[in-house]
């Protein structure tokens, strides 16, 4: 799906998934709240992230998680209840079973408040479109749009890449192509910018 | 639709009964407080959304069993299976259970999903009183149900049973003395869980024998098999018979010419895939050896060597095998592995509900895509 690095909503419901890879590089963190990017997550989302059993437990799953407690103490990532009526969309019961719990509550609450899923599962982006009208965001579309703005220079692209990495995360090769789109839209409008807050 | 609050905390309070866990269980599993949920539970405060989801997933059902009147779950067959048996089952096995049931739920959907109604399900009418009659009978019925030809031995009975609608499951389970379950799911349908302790022949009977309860005692809700079994209970000697039948046809046993050496006893096992006590007796049924050999042949033991797990052949590397064994303890096999990534790959579910199928959290899945050679679709 072709990304818009011109354009980035500010208030992102973030789902479990772009959440861990939002937090996996604390340059892009920063760089997108100081640009004044807000996070925000439903309780069942924290409670996959830090609660959920899990077999094994790694040392970037326990790093992860201690950024997300910070955040989270920090009122970097808010967290926000989903009332039961707002699960009971036609749509979202249809759809239980293709989505996990935390994307339905996502979406339920993304609906209700009129803001946008922050979601890096191109499968889940495609199931929340037939429920909801608005298009979801992804972290290297956050990414492209930062340096788009001049937020992030050149020297950060190694260092965000390089501190995913670290992480475990899986999405290099969507910041290389984000990076390189940005590059080139920045090229084409000589500096222009937008967001929609 | 307003919630019924009632409604609600009787579930809830009955789940934790049946799952043997108390509020400071839940808490510790789900981050909701300790005062939050005896608040719920005292019908003091309605759940959230977010609280019915989180305790949906905490214990593996559907969120809509908890909101509706709708029977989504096998909530009371779990609950009178778990009375029944209150001291044969540990707090694990109830646990097991009841993951072995969500993964049966999430296989019904994945197939009509991506295969479309089953066409393929056997039903088996039973005629008059005589129980082993039946068994015997049903097993003819379904061998020529699949087209097989007399002298044909099912390779891989956990996916022929699958294709007749049955979703069969191998996992550990706690005590040994189970050997596998039948219980029939409301939405799901029959659905058997094989102890995965068991040795390897042993669990491929023990398939057949808990189908066999599915496809003959319509009646029952479940049925828990137990190694020791009553020798005098004609439904299970009805599921005995049709697993024998099943796996070892008479056409077979009986073309054997040459007298029943031990040799040639062992060789057929082998090549039969079962142990040696069912396979005497199936020979004693069908009164081609004598009591006497009876005796003698089913003390043999099969050579451990040639019982080899079809989903974990040799040729795996060390960790690979280590890695797929500790999936299979939790019930998923390479089949319904690979059923739950195809539906990713074909869009049918998202990533994070791929973990919840796999009975993980999303962290742990690259690591399984990559032990099976899969792909996650990541965002732009």
């Amino acid at each position: 799906m072709a990304i818009d690095v011109s354009v980035f909503f500010l208030s992102n419901i973030t789902d479990t998934c772009a959440i861990w890879n939002v937090l996996s590089s604390r340059r892009l963190f920063r760089v997108a709240l100081s640009s004044g990017v807000v996070f925000a997550c439903t309780r069942v989302v924290i409670y996959e992230c830090l609660h959920k059993h899990r077999k094994t437990v790694s040392e970037t799953d326990r790093e992860l998680q201690a950024r997300l407690r910070a955040a989270q103490a920090a009122a970097e990532v808010s967290v926000y209840p989903v009332e039961l009526d707002d699960l009971q969309a036609i749509a979202l019961l249809e759809n239980r079973k293709r989505l996990g719990k935390g994307e339905l509550s996502t979406i339920a609450f993304a609906i209700k408040t009129r803001q946008v899923v922050l979601t890096d599962d191109q499968k889940a982006r495609k199931l929340a479109m037939i429920v909801m009208s608005k298009a979801a965001q992804t972290t290297p579309h956050l990414f492209g749009w930062l340096f788009f703005g001049n937020r992030l220079t050149d020297p950060d692209k190694d260092e965000v890449i390089s501190e995913h990495k670290v992480m475990n995360r899986p999405l290099t090769d969507h910041l290389e192509i984000a990076y390189i789109e940005a590059c080139r839209c920045r090229l084409m409008s000589r500096g222009g910018e937008n967001s929609i807050g | 639709m307003p919630l019924d609050r009632k409604m609600f905390v009787n579930k809830l309070d009955r789940y934790m009964v049946q799952l043997q866990v108390n509020i400071q269980d839940i808490a510790a599993g789900t981050g909701i407080s300790i005062d939050r949920i005896t608040s719920i539970l005292t019908c003091a405060s309605d759940p959230t959304g977010d609280e019915v989801l989180i305790f949906a997933d905490y214990f593996h059902c559907d969120f809509k069993f908890f909101i509706s009147n709708e029977k989504l779950a096998p909530f009371e067959q779990t609950e009178s299976l778990f009375r029944r048996y209150s001291h044969n089952l540990t707090r694990e096995d109830r646990w097991a259970i009841q993951e072995f049931l969500f993964l049966c739920e999430c296989q019904e959907f994945l197939l009509s999903e991506l295969t479309g109604r089953l066409k393929n399900r056997f039903i088996f009418q039973k005629n008059g009183t005589f129980y082993k009659g039946h068994g015997e009978a049903a097993a003819e019925a379904l061998r020529s149900h699949l087209g097989y030809d007399s002298n044909e031995i099912p390779k891989n009975v956990y996916e022929v049973f699958s294709k007749i609608g049955i979703h069969v499951f191998r996992r550990l389970l706690g005590r040994s003395n189970i050997s596998g379950v039948f219980i029939r799911h409301p939405i799901a349908g029959p659905c058997v869980l094989v102890n995965y302790n068991e040795d390897i022949f042993r669990q491929r009977f023990t398939a057949c024998h808990e189908a066999g309860h599915a496809l003959l005692d319509e009646r029952e809700d479940f049925v828990v098999s137990f190694a020791k079994w009553d020798n005098t209970d004609l439904s299970e000697i009805r599921a005995n018979t049709f697993a024998s039948r099943f796996l070892m046809p008479p056409e077979v046993l009986r073309s054997v010419r040459v007298d029943w050496s031990e040799t040639i006893f062992l060789d057929y096992a082998t090549r039969l895939m079962v142990n040696a006590e069912p396979l005497a007796y199936a020979l004693l049924d069908l009164k081609i050896i004598n009591k006497n050999q009876v005796v003698a042949f089913k003390k043999l033991k099969i050579p451990a060597k040639v019982k080899n797990d079809p989903e974990l052949p040799s040729s795996l590397a060390p960790r690979i095998r280590q890695r797929k064994q500790e999936l299979l303890h939790r019930g998923l096999s390479d089949a319904y592995v690979g059923l739950c990534f195809d539906a990713y790959e074909r869009g049918i579910i998202s990533a994070s509900r791929l973990a919840e199928m796999l009975l993980i959290v999303e962290m742990e899945l690259l690591d399984i895509a990559a032990l099976y050679g899969r792909h996650l679709s990541h965002g732009d």
